[in-house]
């Protein structure tokens, strides 16, 4: 983490020698929600019109369900980068700094493993929500 | 948090106005940043009216003819008055510039706002501290260093090799790139800025410097270099032309190619 650890010299900061692959996964991760998104847009609208069941439907296959998969998981780890530039960029009390950059963390992690559990559930044809949470 | 409102003791009042003298012709109203630690509370905008006939055609003639003629306190940098010490950049008509190189024909009304530049410690009026802004350019070693025995005569590169520097080597050093970048206002401690990045590339592209990797483990950092988010105020407002944008996209490009085993680890 920067700001908290970092080092100084002559006034100037010391590097922390790493922020390439940062960059490169923030690239990365943009380039491949082009076409997913691209995908996602297209397979909602097509979805408009199938009613519940079809819904259901798009969800059992395998390559709908793996494509969203992974459009949801790539969006997560997208927005975790990019929110994570947007708080250091802003935030610089140490505190608030160190639990904002948790929460963001945190909060895309679960989404992310929420997204994958329900998104297998229904391609394994189960109910949308587990026994006891909802109808 | 970042300071979207100048602290109290930051915010300008209303100074004085020096009117010209009656039935003056073709007069400019110059409104200047005042301030004196020593004996201002806060700082305050003075109002100058100045015939354009009783000055030279730059904004800094004016700013010469009011120390002269008006006001002998007004303080600001200034050397060469052509464009390449880089002394008197300022923040004139809301853009950070050489008041030198900067003709008032070339602002927009008879109205001409005159500032220091934004986001740095003032030391009077128009003048302000660069001490952190000089540390950063010493911190990037900005002269050739070579693994070859001393020459006694040049070391010579071909003239392609000598291109690669045109656009680079013509910084003046002014500070009005890294002061315009609202990067570098929110982070300055940390993120080196457009001027000591250009300034990097500027011995990382040349033939001669043997200690390419060197720099780039020094650069590699998710502040110092990458809080760059291209916004290219820098490119904008550089008075000689030159785009320290570019010049740091090339340097992250250089980053991501480097083989795996050329690049320092974190401690």
């Amino acid at each position: 983490m920067s700001r908290t650890t970092s080092q100084y010299r002559n006034g100037v900061k010391v590097s922390e020698n790493h922020g390439a692959g940062e960059w490169k996964a923030e690239r990365l991760s943009a380039l491949i929600l082009v076409p997913l998104t691209l995908w996602g847009l297209w397979a909602a609208a097509t979805l408009s019109g199938g009613g519940y069941d079809g819904a259901l439907a798009w969800f059992r296959s395998p390559v709908n369900a793996a494509l969203l998969a992974v459009t949801l998981v790539a969006t997560l780890w997208h927005m975790q980068m990019g929110v994570k530039v947007i708080v250091e960029d802003y935030i610089h009390k140490a505190g608030t700094l160190k639990l904002l950059l948790g929460l963001n963390t945190l909060i895309c992690l679960l989404l992310a493993l929420a997204s994958v559990f329900f998104i297998a559930r229904l391609a394994l044809g189960s109910a949308p929500l587990p026994a006891g949470l909802g109808a | 948090m970042v300071e979207l409102t100048l602290p109290r003791q930051s915010k300008p009042t209303k100074g004085r106005v020096h009117k010209a003298a009656p039935g003056s012709k073709d007069v400019k109203t110059y409104k200047v940043y005042r301030y004196d630690p020593e004996v201002d509370a806060n700082p305050r905008w003075d109002t100058f009216e100045v015939p354009t006939a009783n000055h030279g055609p730059m904004l800094l003639d004016a700013l010469i003819y009011i120390k002269n003629e008006i006001d002998p306190t007004l303080a600001f940098r200034r050397s060469c008055r052509e464009g390449i010490c880089g002394s008197c950049s300022m923040n004139i008509d809301g853009r950070n510039t050489l008041a030198c190189t900067k003709g008032w024909d070339e602002c927009s009304g008879d109205n001409i706002s005159i500032a220091p530049l934004p986001h740095q410690a003032v030391v009077k009026d128009l003048v302000t501290d660069l001490t952190l802004f000089y540390a950063q350019y010493d911190s990037i070693k900005p002269y050739l260093q070579s693994d070859d025995v001393d020459p006694t005569t040049e070391r010579l590169q071909t003239p392609e090799d000598r291109a690669k520097l045109d656009g680079l080597y013509e910084c003046i050093l002014c500070a009005c790139c890294s002061t315009s970048c609202p990067s570098y206002w929110w982070n300055q401690t940390e993120y080196l800025g457009p001027a000591a990045l250009l300034q990097s590339y500027r011995w990382i592209a040349d033939s001669r410097d043997d200690k390419t990797n060197e720099r780039l483990d020094d650069l590699e950092d998710p502040f110092k270099l990458y809080r760059c988010h291209t916004i290219m105020n820098c490119a904008q407002v550089c008075p000689k032309g030159l785009n320290p944008a570019k010049a740091i996209a090339e340097t992250k490009k250089l980053m991501v190619n480097r083989p795996a085993d050329r690049v320092k680890q974190p401690a």
